[in-house]
């Protein structure tokens, strides 16, 4: 299966209150460019 | 829920799976480099710039409960970046931090792969994580 360059996470948050979203190169691949990132 | 700050943590050093993730947990990666925090408006479109050995980190505040679900997602749009997204709790200090760096090889010394250790640490350390939104 080809790999796909994107990444997606969906969770019920187990408490109230602020989190922390990090949005990283994979290290292996050492690549770089530009995101488009979406939150709801 | 609000994208409140932004900041670009460059320069880890020495470079590996599971050194992004125990970048996540703040204590142990030497980084030398933050750009300024960067607002964003609530529950919008973000784009931004990663290159291997950075990470772009935003605040999420606002009215988020327990139960509530938070999606997020990111996607590639030039280069030949592969990202990685995390979500960890709010009272992680992500600052950058010096001291002692794990490197791959320590974890080859060990006879452990790397990758296997990556998710290890991804699993005890943040609350969700994802490299590839593919299937299994």
């Amino acid at each position: 299966m080809p790999r796909r360059y994107d990444a997606q996470i969906s969770l019920a948050l187990p408490e109230d209150g602020d989190y922390v979203l990090v949005i990283a190169s994979n290290p292996v691949v050492e690549g770089f460019g530009d995101f488009r990132a979406a939150s709801a | 829920m609000m994208f409140v700050s932004r900041h670009t943590v460059r320069q880890w050093g020495a470079v590996g799976p599971a050194l992004v993730l125990l970048f996540l947990s703040a204590r142990f990666i030497a980084a030398q480099e933050a750009d300024a925090d960067q607002s964003a408006p609530a529950g919008a479109v973000i784009a931004g710039r990663a290159e291997s050995g950075s990470a772009a980190l935003y605040r999420l505040v606002g009215s988020l409960k327990a139960g509530d679900t938070l999606y997020a997602d990111v996607t590639r749009t030039s280069g030949d970046l592969d990202p990685m997204l995390f979500l960890l709790p709010g009272d992680t200090d992500a600052r950058p931090q010096a001291g002692p760096c794990w490197k791959p090889a320590a974890a080859n010394e060990r006879g452990t792969d790397p990758l296997a250790a990556m998710k290890e640490a991804a699993d005890q350390l943040t609350l969700a994580w994802n490299d590839d939104a593919a299937p299994l």
